[in-house]
């Protein structure tokens, strides 16, 4: 199967250079609405679903492939491949951060720079290193999503929802956005938050921007200084921007930042 | 229910401040931050401190770790996406570890398509709304496991046939070569008696062998394994006749058999199935009755039916009648474990056809269809 419709990739925009934009675990493409528009008038923007979220094919779904970011940065190569991408720029959101540098360290030549926001290479505290989290703060999340906070379910009928204040939203359906198969979920968060990259951040040869939000409880700011001291050539701009999602609280402050790095 | 004081103060009825605070679910009001700038008393109540303690914190701040991080990976980014979120089931923190299960409710408001002035949230307890969830997910747990048991049951059961069939056959041809080395031997006619007899019973048990092997075949992978070829069946359907009147040769089988082009098909296996049904038919139909046998060509198809009279088979047998061991409950018979139908079914199906049955007080008659070539 193709990569592009397995991973539900839209491109638009124009210009020599591509930009790639990836979502992190918990949403889709959506992620990007408020930042990738800034840039299509000079780049090519090319935005995609991970398998398992959005509008990806399910049914690509493999939970041997997907055990590990791997499979992920696997994709992401694809895509690349079937869009005869060279030194494009990449921007990950979360985990997709660590993902795109495992593919830009599988793939040389793909990306000319990787903007990191909100990323963090382990969650989880470990001697002098802090993740943010215990190991038993961590199996605590992964048991909370069994409760199926969202009322998931594959017989939900969508609901159109109607967004007065905000006509550029159009209707969609209500809680689309974060939808997904709550076993694939389960799947993607186990591989997420358990997931080490500490340990290919030293082979990263291509230039990165770490985009670390102020008081973000996914990555602390201690994750951010420590990825700048690992990445062999990296920019860390700490965004006053709070919480973990600074393309969509402080999309102008986000998409500064990330100009800034490429000019 | 929530304790409510013995003595609620005199407050008017439309007092919103009296609304805010006590009503029975938690409202806080949040800065474009999150940052809670006004909290009600009774959200206070349940997190254990006091409405002013409260500003200044974000509202996932209470909630323990994983609804926290289930809040700013999921509901954050859908409620600046969609301006809201609704329904979500979440968990308050309390002082001292206890949790609440709770509906919690957002809805930004704005001024201009970006510039979100505050976020307001409502929190409604769902204590026992979670309990009869939990208890729907449990039971829903405890039936996949046993359906998972089940079907494992069942697979075993059949493999355990498959195994019993084959290894059964060994023996049993021993047992048979044996008795056709004794049969070569001068026998006196007390022993020659007994001969025909070992020998029928062996041949009853070979049949049962057979039965339990295409069922289990026909369970196990996936339908039963047929050789098609473009062949010639008037043959082997006068063949398949002509021993049944051997065998029984006071009982009448008429035959309408008119197969004058080729019909590409098993021909062993739909011998296999004309026995089956004219096996029943002289089984179950009136002994005195005839039992008619008509094999034709009708268009694109090959139609084989076999037809009885006598007493009409029950309605509530009729539902049933494929399906592997059905035996005739009404009346006693020595027709074996009850796979024949089932397996002429399944013959049917393996060759894209049907296998249908009409019993009135008239006559009760099997029909079997199939495309005369593959499509």
């Amino acid at each position: 199967m193709s990569a592009l419709k397995r991973n539900n990739v839209h491109v638009r925009g124009k210009g020599e250079t591509a930009m790639l934009f990836a979502h992190g675990f918990g949403c889709d493409q959506n992620m990007w609405r408020l930042v990738a528009p800034a840039f299509e008038d000079r780049y090519r923007i090319v935005l995609f679903d991970h398998v398992g979220a959005g509008n990806s094919d399910l049914r690509a779904y493999d939970y041997s492939k997907y055990a590990s970011l791997d499979g992920y940065a696997d994709d992401i190569v694809e895509i690349g491949t079937e869009l005869d991408l060279k030194n494009a720029i990449f921007v990950g959101h979360s985990v997709s951060a660590m993902i795109g540098i495992l593919a830009a360290n599988k793939s040389q030549g793909l990306f000319q720079s990787l903007v990191l926001v909100s990323p963090s290479p382990s969650y989880i505290n470990e001697g002098d290193y802090t993740g943010g989290f215990t190991r038993a703060q961590i199996d605590e999340l992964l048991e909370s999503l069994d409760s199926n906070h969202l009322g998931w379910s594959a017989s939900m009928a969508p609901v159109i929802m109607g967004n007065p204040d905000r006509p550029e939203l159009g209707e969609e359906l209500t809680n689309s956005f974060c939808r997904t198969d709550p076993e694939i979920a389960r799947h993607f968060a186990r591989v997420t938050f358990l997931s080490d990259a500490r340990g290919i951040l030293a082979h990263c040869r291509t230039p990165c921007l770490i985009l670390q939000c102020s008081n973000d409880v996914i990555a602390p700011n201690s994750v951010g200084e420590y990825l700048h001291a690992k990445l062999p050539d990296s920019k860390l701009v700490v965004l006053n921007a709070t919480g973990h999602c600074p393309n969509l609280s402080a999309p102008k402050e986000t998409i500064a930042a990330i100009e800034g790095f490429l000019c | 229910m929530e304790h409510l004081p013995d003595q609620p103060p005199a407050v008017s009825p439309d007092s919103f401040e009296d609304f805010f605070e006590n009503a029975l679910c938690g409202f806080l009001i949040a800065d474009r931050e999150g940052r809670i700038l006004r909290a009600n008393a009774r959200f206070a109540g349940w997190v254990g401190c006091s409405p002013h303690e409260l500003v200044g914190t974000r509202f996932p701040d209470h909630l323990p770790v994983g609804d926290k991080i289930f809040y700013e990976t999921h509901l954050d980014p859908l409620l600046k996406m969609q301006g809201c979120f609704d329904e979500v089931a979440l968990e308050i923190a309390f002082k001292g570890g206890k949790r609440l299960p709770v509906f919690v409710n957002a809805l930004e408001r704005r001024d201009t398509p970006n510039g979100v002035i505050h976020v307001k949230f409502a929190i409604a307890k769902a204590m026992d709304r979670r309990k009869y969830e939990q208890g729907l997910l449990q039971g829903r747990t405890a039936a996949l496991a046993s359906s998972e048991q089940f079907r494992e049951a069942v697979a075993l059961r059949e493999q355990f046939m498959a195994i019993l069939g084959h290894d059964l056959r060994n023996p049993l041809a021993a047992v048979e070569s044996a008795m056709r080395l004794i049969a070569k031997t001068p026998l006196d006619e007390k022993a020659m008696g007994i001969m025909v007899f070992v020998q029928q019973s062996l041949a009853r048990m070979h049949s049962l062998i057979d039965s339990t092997m295409d069922f289990a075949r026909a369970r196990l992978g996936g339908g039963i394994a047929i050789d098609r070829r473009s062949v010639l069946l008037e043959p082997a359907i006068r063949h398949v006749v002509g021993e049944f009147r051997i065998a029984f040769p006071d009982r009448t089988i008429e035959t309408d058999i008119s197969l004058p082009e080729v019909v590409n098909c098993d021909p062993q296996r739909v011998s296999q199935l004309l026995s089956n049904l004219v096996a029943n038919a002289l089984a179950h139909g009136a002994s005195d009755g005839t039992v008619k046998v008509c094999a034709v060509l009708d268009g694109s198809e090959f139609v084989l039916s076999v037809a009885n009279c006598g007493d009409p088979i029950p309605p509530e047998a009729l539902e049933r009648l494929f399906q592997p061991f059905t035996r005739e409950d009404v009346r006693p018979s020595q027709q074996g474990l009850g796979l024949g139908l089932y397996i002429s079914y399944e013959i049917a199906r393996a060759h894209g056809g049907d296998l249908q049955v009409s019993s009135t007080p008239e006559e009760t008659c099997f029909t079997f269809r199939m495309p005369r070539w593959l499509p």
